[in-house]
């Protein structure tokens, strides 16, 4: 019976495999044994000792991102400028005044002029008057 | 399967501590771990990869909880250890650079194994490697290597069509050879 062409490369490849190592198996046990000597024993390691790193790195990123969010003075900031321009008593502003605040003691008024119709005069410069 | 088991009974020892008990492991998986290692990063790399793997497994014992696949975790660590040095080696070592003869191949072989196995992706030589030495089921296999049976048949697929491109190259290098 004829074999197929993948039968000639898997019956070499069994070959090539069934070579014995270099080692014997006693060498071989000798060698890791050796390797073994540097390394602690792994007896009493459960699995959850491995986990104390990740776990402290976890809990020092969450205190990092709740101090940030406790403390810091942009968060802050937002809402007492809202609150000290809602306190401001503020003259009666016509429909031609912008205020613009600068912070939180400081209003900026801009008057948008108009012509003598009552439309808003055009300017040459194409920006605010 | 074709794997032989440990016992239970020494795997428990070495658990606990007893390198002696786990040089009785190494000796009784090492010929079975070189075989898988070969296919995977060569000749050459076979036993430094499985020796990595065997003290991997040393550190690792207390997260074996079952002790009667001891031989299936085994494989998985020095699979996964040999995939690692086979993809670095794949990736900077181009197949025309490959060693000749790291091997001990002979001229008058027609069919040189591991410049042949040096054509596939390292996924590819052991997927290869558990189909057809180890006779492995693809579920087997796709949780040996915690990939899908899909993927394992899709390995499997182009690895055997890369080898009969370079097993036909091979053949056409020995005809000019030998005309």
């Amino acid at each position: 019976m004829s074999k197929k062409p993948g039968e000639d490369w898997e019956d070499a490849w069994r070959v090539w495999l069934d070579r014995p190592p270099r080692k014997s198996p006693e060498q071989a046990a000798r060698a890791v044994s050796d390797r073994l000597s540097s390394s602690k024993a792994p007896a009493n390691r459960e699995s959850w000792v491995w986990l104390w790193r990740p776990l402290v790195a976890v809990a020092a990123l969450l205190i990092a991102v709740a101090a940030v969010w406790l403390w810091v003075p942009w968060k802050e900031q937002k809402p007492k400028v809202m609150a000290a321009a809602n306190e401001l008593s503020l003259p009666s502003l016509g429909d031609d005044v912008l205020v613009i605040w600068l912070d939180s003691e400081t209003p900026l008024y801009l008057t948008l002029a108009s012509d003598p119709d009552g439309r808003p005069a055009e300017s040459n410069s194409g920006g605010l008057l | 399967m074709g794997m032989s088991g440990v016992e239970p009974a020494i795997v428990q020892r070495a658990r606990e501590g007893d390198r002696d008990a786990f040089a009785a492991i190494v000796q009784a998986r090492w010929g079975s771990l070189v075989r898988l290692a070969r296919s995977v990063v060569g000749d050459g790399d076979a036993e430094d990869a499985v020796q990595d793997a065997l003290v991997v497994a040393w550190n690792q014992l207390s997260k074996l909880r079952d002790l009667e696949s001891c031989a299936a975790w085994l494989n998985r660590i020095a699979l996964r250890t040999c995939l690692r040095r086979a993809r670095w080696r794949w990736r900077w070592l181009p197949l025309e650079e490959a060693p000749e003869g790291s091997v001990e191949s002979r001229p008058e072989d027609t069919i040189d194994i591991q410049r042949m196995l040096l054509g596939l992706a390292p996924r590819q030589r052991a997927v290869l490697h558990l189909t057809v030495i180890e006779g492995m089921t693809d579920r087997e296999i796709a949780d040996l290597m915690s990939i899908t049976a899909a993927s394992v048949r899709s390995h499997r697929r182009r690895a055997r069509q890369s080898l009969e491109r370079i097993h036909q190259q091979q053949q056409r290098v020995a005809a000019g050879r030998g005309s």
